[in-house]
């Protein structure tokens, strides 16, 4: 059955189904997969690539060979091999940023490994307080200022903390921006070198959460963060309500970012390591029905 | 706002003389499919829209002013559905209002932009009620909104249930004469069961005059089936797009009411209190061909 990745492809898999049907299948017709690709919300160009070179009558193990060789994404392990380590979480308004923080510092802390958390968004309503009660919940130390203060020096404080009390992890939250918005970008670069002077190995990963129901717009947005601050690497979130789970093939192929994590519901559990032989294959059972 | 649909539209006009013959009308039809569609239009709606225009432009004679004519009465048409517009109140006070959407989609936002719209532009006393008690310092999110810009809130931190709050949250705005309340909800996927039964209740239990759905913009098409979703659910009476600030092309605000059947109210164009925007078809008609 369905394996690691059924929360995040349930609705995709729904949607598949209105084109294939709900009974098992051995072969599928070249043009029904071209459909069903396309009903999943993979890109045009990519689905075509890949439907150029199948065969009329397409097995599940063929189809698998060819979105894998299409699928084509850089290594996405996180190798923690400084101390401390930094994250630094960015991304458009609503995208899952404070959550997914949540989730990675619950998953850390089950490794063994120590974390703090920085407050960062000192902008929005209520989100230091959001991540003040994660981080009591999670049972990590926080660092945070008052509403209104400067993110960068929130940011110089985690990381020094982190450095004096010997943490392994400071995972830092930033608040949400557009990708049009410059003055909020700047904000961003100045985030990042001040996060510097701090460490000057720091911020080890950049991590851009991307909300996976944005689709092409995600797309964009992630090209200009990727131009303006240099993300390392993406997290997709709320794939599990969205029937695109075709556009994590997109994503992949058009950023050349590894996705390191994906987001599946808003439980500290809801977070899934990606890997692509998984995704597809899961793909495939929901294409094939078996 | 609408900068791409009315560089589309002129691109589309300057196809057509003031005296054509078929041929060039339907040169003008093809430039502005192309443009709507680039703009992100539903392709069913510019498939309305396109079929509207030429039989107008037919019916009172091909010519660069019927098309004009035409264009604008389809698009006024394609941006009303049935319902009310901008903020409409209950004959008997206060006009409730339930505020529903996806996770992170700016409901809490919007609710406390519209209670600063109806305070200060419309002289109306608005209660805000924070029946969101999902998401950690969702409360503690409405309640600093309401103290920066000088708001009325409601919420009950030993309440059991949202459909308990929105209810108290209710009777508070009827004992204190409010004109308004509006009622902040959880952000929820139409898929979970449990979730939506909750608004099916509190729906039932508070009987509201509006139930709008809040809708992220970046989503771009997925807005409308979402949308959709919740109007099988809940017959929403109206939808708010937010975020529109973010290079949106145009095209859901064009295609929503059509494709949904429920009129666009508002939109949100920024993350301040004041960045919000009346949604009048008319109007944006009169903005979308006068630029
Ligand atoms: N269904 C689902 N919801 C999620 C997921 N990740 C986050 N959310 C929800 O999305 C909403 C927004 O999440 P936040 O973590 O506050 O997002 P953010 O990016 O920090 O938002 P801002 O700080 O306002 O920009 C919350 O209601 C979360 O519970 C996910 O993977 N699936
Ligand atoms: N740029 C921009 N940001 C917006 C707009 N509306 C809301 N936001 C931002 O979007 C993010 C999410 O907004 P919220 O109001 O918390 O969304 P929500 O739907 O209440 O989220 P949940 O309660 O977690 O489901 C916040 O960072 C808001 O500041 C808008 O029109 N433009
Ligand atoms: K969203
Ligand atoms: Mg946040
Ligand atoms: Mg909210």
């Amino acid at each position: 059955m369905f394996g690691l990745f059924k929360k995040a492809l349930n609705k995709t898999k729904e949607a598949l189904q209105t084109v294939v049907g709900t009974e098992k299948k051995e072969k599928l017709s070249k043009e029904i997969i071209e459909e069903a690709l396309l009903e999943a919300d993979m890109d045009y160009d990519l689905v075509e690539k890949i439907v150029s070179k199948l065969p009329d009558e397409v097995s599940k193990d063929k189809l698998r060979k060819e979105i894998l060789w299409y699928f084509d994404t850089p290594n996405n392990k996180i190798e923690i091999n400084d101390k401390p380590y930094v994250f630094l979480i960015i991304g458009v308004n609503g995208a899952g940023k404070t959550t997914t923080i949540a989730k990675l510092a619950h998953k850390f802390k089950k490794e063994g490994k120590s974390v703090i958390l920085g407050a960062a968004d000192t902008f929005r309503a209520a989100a230091i307080e959001q991540l003040s009660k994660w981080a009591e919940i999670v049972n990590v130390p926080i660092i945070k200022t008052k509403h209104g203060h400067d993110p960068a020096a929130v940011t110089y404080d985690t990381i020094a903390s982190a450095k004096a009390k010997g943490i392994d992890i400071a995972l830092i939250d930033t608040a949400g921006r557009l990708h049009n918005k410059i003055n909020l970008q700047n904000e961003l670069k100045k985030i990042v070198n001040v996060a510097k002077k701090a460490y000057e190995n720091a911020p080890h990963k950049v991590i851009l959460i991307i909300d996976g129901t944005q689709g092409s717009s995600a797309i964009n947005q992630a090209k200009v963060f990727k131009e303006i601050i240099g993300a390392d690497g993406v997290i997709i979130t709320k794939l599990d309500g969205t029937a695109k789970g075709g556009s994590v093939f997109t994503i992949a192929n058009e950023l050349r970012l590894p996705i390191y994590y994906i987001g599946v519901g808003e439980k500290l559990d809801d977070l899934v390591e990606f890997n692509k032989e998984e995704f597809v294959n899961d793909l495939l059972e929901g294409l094939y029905n078996g | 706002m609408f900068d791409r649909i009315s560089d589309g539209f002129r691109s589309a006009i300057n196809k057509i003389r003031m005296k054509d013959d078929e041929k060039s009308l339907k040169k003008a039809l093809d430039e502005l499919k192309k443009n709507l569609l680039k703009a992100d239009v539903h392709f069913k709606t510019v498939k309305e829209l396109l079929r509207k225009v030429e039989i107008e432009t037919k019916k009172a004679g091909i010519g660069r002013a019927n098309f004009l004519k035409a264009l604008e009465e389809a698009l006024k048409e394609i941006l009303t559905a049935p319902g009310n517009y901008g903020f409409v109140y209950a004959s008997k006070p206060p006009t409730v209002v339930m505020m529903t959407g996806l996770q992170g989609s700016g409901k809490t936002t919007t609710t406390a932009k519209l209670a600063y719209y109806l305070k200060n532009f419309k002289k109306k006393k608005v209660l805000m009620v924070a029946a969101d008690l999902q998401r950690l310092a969702a409360v503690e999110q409405l309640r600093q909104l309401a103290e920066q810009n000088e708001l009325d809130i409601f919420y009950d931190e030993n309440a059991k249930n949202a459909v308990e709050v929105a209810k108290k949250g209710v009777e508070e705005a009827k004992n204190k004469f409010y004109d308004v309340v509006l009622i902040d909800t959880a952000g929820r996927l139409a898929i979970d069961e449990a979730l939506m039964n909750e608004l099916i209740e509190m729906k039932k239990e508070v009987d509201p005059n509006e139930i709008f759905y809040v809708a992220d913009s970046l989503t771009g098409k997925d807005a409308i089936n979402t949308a959709k979703a919740f109007d099988e659910k809940l017959d929403i009476t109206g939808v708010i797009l937010t975020k529109y600030d973010g290079d949106s092309k145009g095209g859901v605000a064009l295609s929503i009411a059509h494709q949904v059947g429920k009129p666009l109210r508002f939109i949100g164009t920024g993350e301040k209190i004041a960045d919000l925007e009346v949604f009048v078809p008319d109007r944006i008609v009169s903005r979308i061909m006068g630029a």
